[in-house]
C-alpha cells in the first residue's frame, strides 16, 4: 500500500526533481550551518542579544532542512529511483520495503547524511530545551554545534554526495549486501549515531564552558541528561550490532574485537566515565577540568570511530566505504575539532578551579577509581586497536591483535571495575568510614561467596565462577544502595515503602543501569563458560542425542520467496521426551547477488538460546548444527535495562529546575554565574 | 601564565598531536598496497595437507600452467567473510584457479565456515602452524597473491578483494601476462 503510494508519486513529474531538491537543501543547510557556527559566537562575545537569538533559530532551521533532505533520500529509495547512483548501487526493485528504507543509510553517503541530520537534531534540541540556561552559554554551545554540523556537511557535499545522478540507469539496481538485510541491522546505525553524535552536545558545552572559563553545577545539570541520552542510545546501538553478529556472523560469537566494534566501545567507556564525572561536578563542584577533558575525549573518540570506518586505515568488516580522500577530510575535521578544543583547554584550564576537597574513602574517591579504571579500559582497547597501525608506521611490520590480547588485558580491568562497582554506590559523599561500610560489605561478601559455592556445584569452570560471583556482587551492591536510599532498616518498613514512589528518577536510573550491567555480565558468563555445541547428520525423521537433548530433523522443504530461494529444515529439540523448541533453520540463495546465506534458527527462552543451523546434504542426510547457549539473552536484555535506566534518569526533575539542589554548591561554584 | 596547571593542560594536547601524526602517516601507508619481496620471483615451493581430509596434498608445483589466485583466509577473520561473496563470484565468472590457504585455523571451524558461506576454492591448503604463511610473508588475512602460469608471483594484495580492486589491480596484471605469452 505504502509502496504503491510512492510509486504513484514517482510517476508525478515534479518528483523527478527530488534529487536536485535534496542537493539544494544540503547546500542551504551548509550555508545556515556556517552562520550558526559564527554569528552566535560573535553575539556571545559582544553580548548582542539578536545575534545570540539567531543561533536558536538557525539550529531549528538546520534541523528542518536536514530532516527534509534525509526524507527525500528515503523517498528516492522507496521509489527505487535508479537515476540516482546511490540508489542504483544499494537497492533493488525486488527488495522488501524495510530494506529499501534501511538501504538509505546502509551505505557511506546515506549514513553520513543521517549523521549530520542527527547533529542538527541535537542542535535544535539544545535550542528548545536550553532556554533556562544563561543566553551566552547556550549561544556559544549552539555555535560550536553549528560548526561541527557545517564541517560534516561540507564533507558530505564535497566528497560523498548522496544525491548524485548516475550516467547509466539500471533496470533493477545492484542490491544490498544480504548480510545487511536484517531488521536488527536496519536500526543498528541510527542508534549508534544517536549515541556517537549525542556526545557532541557535551563537547559543544565543554567548549562553551572553556571559552567562558567557567564550569559549575548548573552546567553539569544541563549537560548530564544529554550525556545520559547519548550513552543510552549508544548502549542500544552496540547491543543491536552484537545481536546481529550473534545470529548472522558466527555461531555463538557476540563480540569479535573487530576494530569497528572497538571504536564504538571506546566512546561508550569514555562516555560512562563522563556520565559519572558530571555527577561529581553537579553535586560537589569538583572534577571540573577532568570532566571537560572527558567530554572532549568522548566525542573525539566518536570522531575517530567515524574516521576509522570511512578511511579504511584498519581492515575490518565495516570497510564498506574505504576511500583515502574521505579519510583525509575526516582526519582534518578531527584535527580542527579536537586539536582546537585541547588547545583552548591549554589556555583556559587554569581558570577553572575545583573548590571542594574530599577524603579518599568517599563517593568522590570511588568515582575517581571508576573514572581511572574506565580510562584504563578505554586505553587498553585503544592500544589493541591501533597498535598494529603504529607498528606498521614504525617498523613496516603488519600484524593483527586478536581476542587473546583483549581477554588478558581488558578482561581483568573490567572484573576489577565491576567488583568496585558493587561497593562504590554505598559510599557517602565527602567522607566515609570503613566501620559504616562493614555491614553492607559483609552482606555483599556473603552473597558473593554463596554464589561462588552454588556455581561450583554446577560446574568447575574458573571464569564461570568468577563471572557469576562478580555479577551477583554487583547486583547485591546496587540493591543495598537502593535500599539505603529508601532508608530500609533505618525507618519503619511502611515509611520505606512509601518512599518508593518519591525517589528521584535518577535513583531509579542508577539502580536499573547497575542491575542491567549485572545481567549482561551474567549473560556473558553463561555463554562463555557453559555453552554446548554438537553437529550431526540426520535424514528427515531421524533423532540423535547430545548433552541431554534429543534433536529430531522433522522435514526439509524447498521454496521461493520474493528475493531468494530457500531450503527450510524443521528441527525439534526435546528433553525427557518433551519438545522444548522447534527450530526452522534455512539456507537462502539470493538470486540478484548470487550469494548463499545460512539463516540459523533461534529459539530464545528467558534463560537460554537454542540455536540450529542447516548445512549441506549428502546421501546420509543433512548436516545439522545444534548449540545451547545458557543465559545468552541476558547479554542484550542487560543492555536494554542499562539504556532504559539512562532514559529514566533523564526524567529527573532536578535537570529541569533553575536552582541547584545544594545551596552550598551554589555559593562555591557560581561566582560569576549571575553576571 | 605558564603555571603548573597550564603545563599539565599541555599533556592531552601533546598526546593528540602525536595521535594525529600517527593517523596521518597511517593514511599514507596504504595497508592494502604492500610491496612483497616475492614479486617477480617464483612462489616458494611447498607441499601442504589439504583442508579436506580425503583430498590430496596441495603442491605449489601444481600452480604452473594457469593463472592462480592464492587467497589467505581463516574462519576467524571477519574481513574474509566480507570478501567471501566476491570470491565465490570470481570463481564462477573468471577463468582463474583459486587456491585457498586456510591460515591459523581449526579444521572443523574452517569446514563449517565454508559450508555455511560457500566454497569458491579449487583446492585448499591447511596451514595451521603458519608453515607456508611465513615463507610467503603473510601479514594478515585476507591476503591474495596473483601467480602467473609460469609460477611467478605477480601481485600481492592485502585486504578484502572486491570488484574495484579486481578491475584496478588484478585485471591489468592478468592482461599483461596474456600479452607476454
Amino acid at each position: 500500500m505504502l509502496i504503491s503510494l510512492f510509486i504513484g508519486i514517482r510517476r508525478n513529474i515534479y518528483t523527478h526533481m527530488t534529487a536536485e531538491i535534496g542537493q539544494i537543501t544540503l547546500l542551504l543547510a551548509l550555508f545556515i550551518g556556517l552562520l550558526q557556527g559564527i554569528l552566535p559566537l560573535i553575539g556571545a562575545h559582544k553580548l548582542d542579544g539578536r545575534l545570540m537569538a539567531f543561533g536558536d533559530r538557525a539550529a531549528l532551521a538546520q534541523a528542518v532542512l536536514l530532516v527534509s533532505a534525509f526524507a527525500l533520500l528515503i523517498l528516492l529509495f522507496l521509489a527505487s529511483d535508479f537515476s540516482v547512483s546511490l540508489v542504483a548501487k544499494h537497492s533493488h526493485t525486488s527488495k522488501p520495503w524495510l530494506y529499501k528504507l534501511s538501504g538509505a543509510w546502509g551505505n557511506h553517503e546515506g549514513s553520513m547524511l543521517l549523521w549530520v541530520m542527527i547533529v542538527a537534531l541535537f542542535g535544535a534540541a539544545m535550542a528548545l530545551f536550553g532556554q533556562s540556561l544563561p543566553t551566552p552559554l547556550r549561544a556559544r554551545a549552539i555555535g560550536i554545534q553549528g560548526l561541527i554540523g557545517a564541517g560534516f556537511l561540507a564533507f558530505l557535499i564535497f566528497t560523498s554526495n548522496p544525491f548524485a545522478r548516475s550516467e547509466l540507469i539500471p533496470e533493477d539496481g545492484s542490491g544490498l549486501n544480504p548480510l545487511l538485510q536484517d531488521p536488527g541491522l536496519a536500526f543498528h546505525p541510527p542508534f549508534l549515531y544517536l549515541g556517537y553524535v549525542g556526545f557532541s552536545v557535551a563537547f559543544s558545552f565543554a567548549i562553551a564552558a572553556l571559552i567562558e572559563g567557567r564550569v559549575d553545577s548548573l552546567w553539569a545539570r544541563f549537560v548530564r541528561p544529554w550525556v545520559l541520552a547519548a550513552w543510552s542510545f549508544l548502549t542500544i546501538g552496540i547491543a543491536l550490532g552484537s545481536v546481529w553478529a550473534y545470529y548472522e556472523l558466527g555461531w555463538g560469537g557476540w563480540w569479535f574485537w573487530d576494530p569497528v566494534e572497538n571504536v564504538s566501545l571506546m566512546p561508550w567507556l569514555a562516555g560512562t566515565a563522563l556520565l559519572h564525572s558530571t555527577l561529581v561536578v553537579e553535586k560537589r563542584n569538583t572534577f571540573m577540568n577532568w570532566t571537560l577533558l572527558l567530554a572532549i575525549a568522548t566525542f573525539s573518540l566518536s570522531l575517530i570511530g567515524t574516521f576509522i570506518v570511512r578511511s579504511g586505515i584498519l581492515t575490518s568488516v565495516h570497510a564498506f566505504a574505504v576511500d583515502p580522500e574521505r579519510g583525509m577530510f575526516i582526519l582534518g575535521l578531527l584535527t580542527i575539532a579536537t586539536g582546537g578544543a585541547l588547545l583552548l583547554y591549554v589556555f583556559r584550564a587554569h581558570k577553572i578551579a575545583s573548590t571542594t576537597s574530599f577524603d579518599a574513602l568517599s563517593r568522590e574517591g570511588g568515582l575517581v577509581l571508576n573514572n581511572l579504571l574506565l580510562c584504563i579500559a578505554t586505553a587498553t582497547v585503544f592500544i589493541g586497536t591501533f597498535y598494529p597501525l603504529a607498528m606498521d608506521a614504525l617498523t613496516g611490520n603488519k600484524l593483527t591483535v586478536g581476542p587473546p590480547y583483549f581477554n588478558i588485558t581488558f578482561g581483568p580491568i573490567m572484573i576489577a571495575l565491576i567488583a568496585f562497582m558493587a561497593v562504590g554506590p554505598l559510599l557517602k559523599w565527602r567522607t566515609d568510614s570503613l566501620a559504616r561500610l562493614a555491614r553492607p560489605l559483609l552482606m555483599i561478601g556473603i552473597g558473593a561467596a554463596l554464589t561462588a559455592i552454588l556455581t561450583l556445584t554446577f560446574g568447575r569452570v574458573f571464569w564461570g565462577v568468577v563471572g557469576y560471583t562478580i555479577a551477583a556482587a554487583l547486583a547485591l551492591g546496587a540493591i543495598l544502595s537502593f535500599a539505603e536510599k529508601l532508608m530500609v532498616g533505618r525507618a519503619p518498613l511502611n515509611k520505606s515503602l512509601g518512599m518508593v514512589g518519591k525517589l528521584p528518577a535518577a535513583s531509579w536510573g542508577f539502580f536499573m543501569a547497575h542491575l542491567g550491567l549485572a545481567v549482561t555480565v551474567a549473560g556473558i558468563t553463561g555463554i562463555s563458560a557453559w555453552s554446548h555445541e554438537a553437529q550431526m547428520r540426520l535424514a528427515p525423521g531421524q533423532t540423535q542425542q547430545t548433552a541431554g537433548f534429543e534433536i529430531t530433523l522433522v522435514d526439509v522443504t524447498e521454496g521461493q520467496r520474493s528475493n531468494y530461494a530457500v531450503q527450510n529444515a524443521e528441527i525439534y529439540v526435546s528433553r525427557n521426551d518433551r519438545v522444548i523448541a522447534t527450530l526452522n533453520a534455512e539456507r537462502r540463495f539470493y538470486t540478484v547477488e548470487e550469494q548463499m546465506t545460512t539463516e540459523a534458527a533461534l529459539h530464545a527462552t528467558p534463560l537460554e538460546i537454542y540455536y540450529g543451523a542447516l548445512g549441506e546434504a549428502n546421501e546420509n542426510g543433512y548436516l545439522i548444527r545444534f548449540y545451547h547457549h545458557p543465559l545468552a539473552p541476558w547479554i542484550w536484555w542487560g543492555c536494554v535495562i542499562m539504556a532504559f535506566g539512562g532514559f529514566v534518569s533523564m526524567a529527573d526533575k532536578r535537570f529541569r529546575t533553575h536552582s541547584p539542589p545544594h545551596p552550598q554548591a551554589r555559593t562555591q561554584g557560581m561566582k560569576a554565574q549571575e553576571a | 601564565m605558564m603555571n603548573r596547571k597550564t603545563l599539565f593542560a599541555l599533556i592531552p594536547f601533546g598526546l593528540f598531536v602525536i595521535l594525529v601524526i600517527g593517523f596521518f602517516v597511517g593514511t599514507r601507508l596504504n595497508p592494502r598496497d604492500l610491496g612483497s619481496p616475492l614479486i617477480g620471483k617464483p612462489v616458494p615451493a611447498f607441499e601442504l595437507e589439504s583442508l579436506y581430509e580425503d583430498a590430496p596434498a596441495v603442491n605449489s608445483a601444481d600452480f604452473r600452467g594457469q593463472v592462480t589466485l592464492l587467497n589467505v583466509f581463516g574462519s576467524w577473520c571477519v574481513a574474509c567473510l566480507v570478501e567471501h561473496p566476491y570470491l565465490v563470484e570470481l570463481g564462477q565468472t573468471e577463468d582463474v584457479r583459486i587456491v585457498g590457504l586456510d591460515w591459523r585455523d581449526k579444521r572443523s571451524e574452517a569446514l563449517k565456515w565454508l559450508e555455511r558461506h560457500g566454497d569458491p576454492y579449487d583446492v585448499i591448503g591447511f596451514d595451521e602452524h603458519s608453515e607456508v604463511a611465513i615463507d610467503l610473508g603473510v601479514t594478515g588475512a585476507p591476503e591474495t597473491y596473483l601467480i602467473g602460469p609460469d609460477g611467478i608471483v605477480r601481485l600481492k594484495y592485502v585486504g578484502p578483494l572486491n570488484d574495484d580492486v579486481w578491475r584496478r589491480e588484478f585485471l591489468p596484471e592478468i592482461g599483461r601476462m596474456e600479452v607476454a605469452r
